[in-house]
């Protein structure tokens, strides 16, 4: 399951820990907007300060150009680089940021569509991770709350290839992309809260208010599944040696 | 000779990109909210809805193939109508695995479970002579909203795929 958001009910998820407080990183999930005016940030991390922002976000702007955004703020001062293409609301979409360097920074909408950004910004300071609201507050809140669902959010350390960014919009789970670097990944199956990391790195997401359970993003599963016993013969083991049968757990012999 | 099932949702395994096939803890559905495994869900549309995958026929395959779909549902009337669409490409250095077009398609109505959650197999009948060991086999499993047979009004909770065979 994904978590459906209501932005009229101050709905997100948090952590007080950042995943990755400087370049490069990248930034992916899977969101369906349900309403397509509404300016949403997606996956975030930020300083949570409440004027002059520091933050790495990706955002869904609807009502503006409707293109994802791969935004960098520093002291309240940044800029984006955007998707050349719109998303549809009421239907997933993949969104993902990838930010290479202070200089480089690049928006993509369903692993393609690339738009491209080179302003000088160098966030600081970063020490939370959200989803689904701004990693930073106006008058003490965060705003431009997520009107919809979101699933299948990662963080990385690194700045994801095109291919690969292409890849998770096919489906592929965060957890075969690149997996030591990936810093954070959470399903959002909605199984209750917190809302589990399962990178490794334990940064389980709280809920604030109570979003809604609604159906998955088109992901394979994350852990890969069992073929199991796949017969009885004799075959050629690494290293030479032959063994009885064998058996394929998770892409792999045993 | 022996009567042998392999589960085939194997790592290549991805939902299409309706929105309507997906993978959730079995909690979500079940009531017991103790065993929560992942689970594939196929939703009640109109449309044809596909997960696509492939597996490796093993070694000691000689015939009699058999598509088994494990699957339940919360509901309890109406049909599930499964399609399982697939091509074999054998050989070594021979076939190109980039194919276009179905080796074959075949179907099977499936009734909903006599009480909720409730195990049932739908089997499909595969022809023998497509398939031969080591052959890569691609395929996609869908639940058929387009059928006028399909007319159960909730979910289809998959378990398991399997493929039957036998030996010699």
């Amino acid at each position: 399951m994904s978590r459906l958001f209501d932005d009229a009910s101050s709905q997100y998820l948090n952590v007080a820990t950042a995943a990755v407080t400087t370049t490069p990183c990248t930034l992916a999930c899977w969101f369906y907007a349900d309403d397509a005016n509404s300016n949403n940030y997606l996956l975030a991390v930020g300083d949570g300060a409440d004027f002059d922002y520091d933050l790495f976000a990706i955002r869904a702007v609807g009502g503006v150009d409707d293109f994802i955004w791969a935004t960098a703020l520093a002291v309240g001062i940044g800029d984006q680089a955007k998707s050349t293409a719109t998303y549809a609301a009421n239907a997933w979409n993949h969104a993902c940021g990838v930010f290479t360097s202070s200089t480089d920074r690049a928006a993509f909408l369903n692993g393609a569509n690339k738009g491209t950004n080179a302003t000088s910004v160098a966030p600081t300071g970063i020490v939370l991770t959200r989803i689904g609201a701004s990693p930073v507050t106006s008058g003490g809140s965060p705003f431009q709350l997520m009107s919809g669902r979101i699933a299948e959010a990662a963080i990385w350390n690194v700045a994801l290839t095109d291919a690969e960014v292409a890849a998770l919009a096919r489906g592929v789970s965060p957890l075969r992309i690149r997996r030591a670097s990936l810093q954070g990944y959470w399903p959002v199956y909605g199984t209750g809260s917190p809302e589990p990391d399962y990178s490794g790195t334990a940064l389980h997401m709280t809920l604030t208010g109570t979003p809604a359970v609604a159906d998955h993003a088109p992901v394979m599963p994350s852990w890969g599944l069992d073929l199991g016993w796949v017969g009885a013969f004799t075959a050629a083991a690494p290293g030479g040696a032959t063994w009885p049968g064998w058996y394929q757990s998770r892409g792999g012999w045993f | 000779m022996a009567t042998h099932r392999i589960p085939i949702l194997g790592w290549g395994t991805v939902p299409d990109t309706s929105g309507n096939v997906f993978f959730e803890p079995y909690d979500v559905k079940a009531t017991n909210d103790v065993w929560d495994r992942l689970v594939c869900i196929f939703n009640d549309t109109a449309t044809r809805l596909g997960l696509r995958g492939g597996f490796t026929v093993p070694k000691n395959y000689v015939g009699t193939a058999n598509l088994i779909v494990v699957w339940t549902a919360t509901a309890t009337t109406g049909d599930v109508v499964w399609d399982f669409d697939y091509r074999a490409v054998g050989g070594n250095d021979t076939e190109s695995l980039d194919q276009a077009g179905t080796q074959e398609a075949v179907t099977a109505t499936d009734t909903a479970p006599g009480a909720a959650n409730r195990r049932l197999e739908a089997s499909m009948a595969l022809t023998a002579t497509n398939l031969a060991v080591d052959d890569e086999v691609t395929f996609e499993l869908f639940r058929d909203g387009v059928a006028a047979g399909d007319t159960m009004a909730a979910a289809a909770i998959v378990f398991q795929v399997l493929f039957e065979y036998s030996d010699a």
